[in-house]
């Protein structure tokens, strides 16, 4: 109920105060986004499974953003940000899929 | 070493180190941070709530953005398709305009050499014309003839100027074709006459001697002229009156250009004259 809440704010917060995103952090966003999705996934599998932990949710969530831009920062220091974005997509997507597909046993059996 | 059953695992312990990297991905069970955590913690409603809330934040973000940025791309696209046209036609009118440009050249290119050729057939003629009316400077070989008045004064050993008018017309005669008398050229408006005590050539005064140049063939030009009724009377003026009378052939000679060629009242006709 009060995750629904939070996803009700967040939408709202997101489309009415419309935060224009920096130039110099655009390069994070999409892969925050890839990392957020990563950890919904997760997320939604545990659920599934009858282990979701909101704690772990949380940290999983938070840690799995910062370290994707901390790589990516990193990355753009040492000048290989495009390519260490793209690492950081493989191995985040990866995860993605096999989530969605454990997601996708777990529902329909197959 | 004996026949040992085969290893059930499917990673053996050595195996490439990219494959077991491959084999981990793909099995999601072996991160599972939900089964590894420890259940037993404090779970945060708060903690949750602004989690959710920032994934939605991320996502709407995420959403507008893209959204946001598509019209533009779309403008920027549409604005770089027409630069393109527009510079695929100047391309093409530039292309069109090298071409022409490069048959304009060639044609003035031939036009310049016919020109060029035209200058200098005129150049050639003008060349032979001023020779021969006097208005150019002309070298060849000839004679010098040398005349002076006797050293006794008398009226009959003095030069005249018509005694210089037939030693010129007796040097015409015998083939000169250019001739100066103290480097004076004659020219077709020269004149020689008298003015005062002195003969003057092309207005200018002259004093004896009198060194008249002649340009023509070395070889017969003394002869004829003392074959001539001039060359007859300088013969006999020499003789009987102590005349200086010499003439001499001159390998090579180069006469000045006449002065005063300028007609003020003839103009060039192509129309031939009937002479009235």
């Amino acid at each position: 109920m009060i995750a629904v809440l939070g996803l009700l704010v967040g939408v709202l917060l997101g489309l009415f105060l419309e935060p224009s995103v920096p130039l110099a952090l655009q390069p994070y966003l999409p892969i925050a986004v890839v990392a957020a999705l990563d950890a919904t996934f997760g997320a939604l599998r545990a659920l599934l499974d009858g282990i979701f932990d909101d704690r772990v949710f949380v940290i999983s969530f938070v840690s799995n953003v910062l370290v994707a831009a901390l790589i990516v920062y990193l990355g753009d220091q040492l000048g290989v940000g495009s390519q260490l974005s793209t690492g950081v997509v493989v191995v985040l997507g990866i995860r993605i899929f096999s989530n969605v597909a454990a997601i996708r046993r777990k529902l329909l059996h197959a | 070493m004996s026949l040992s059953p085969p290893d059930p695992r499917p990673a053996p312990p050595h195996a490439d180190a990219s494959r077991e990297l491959l084999a981990r991905l793909t099995r999601p069970d072996d991160d599972d941070e939900y089964a590894a955590a420890d259940r037993g913690g404090p779970s945060s409603r708060v903690g949750l709530a602004t989690a959710t809330a920032a994934l939605a934040v991320l996502l709407t973000v995420a959403a507008v953005q893209t959204q946001a940025a598509q019209p533009q791309d779309e403008r920027d696209r549409e604005v770089l398709l027409e630069r393109l046209a527009r510079e695929k036609t100047e391309v093409a009118v530039l292309g069109a305009r090298a071409e022409s440009t490069a048959a304009e050249v060639e044609e003035l290119r031939a036009s310049t050499l016919e020109a060029t050729e035209t200058v200098q057939a005129l150049q050639a003629q003008l060349d032979t014309q001023g020779a021969t009316v006097g208005s150019a400077p002309v070298r060849g070989p000839g004679v010098r003839v040398v005349v002076d008045d006797s050293d006794d004064g008398a009226p009959e050993g003095t030069i005249t100027d018509s005694d210089l008018q037939q030693l010129v017309n007796g040097l015409w005669k015998a083939g000169a074709e250019a001739i100066t008398v103290n480097g004076q050229r004659l020219t077709t408006l020269s004149a020689i006459r008298t003015a005062g005590q002195a003969i003057t050539v092309n207005y200018r005064s002259l004093t004896p001697p009198y060194t008249v140049a002649a340009i023509g063939d070395p070889e017969t030009l003394p002869a004829r002229l003392l074959e001539t009724a001039a060359g007859q009377m300088f013969s006999d003026l020499s003789i009987n009156f102590g005349v200086q009378f010499e003439v001499e052939a001159a390998s090579e000679l180069g006469l000045p250009a006449g002065s005063r060629l300028e007609l003020d009242v003839a103009t060039a006709s192509t129309k031939g004259g009937d002479g009235a």
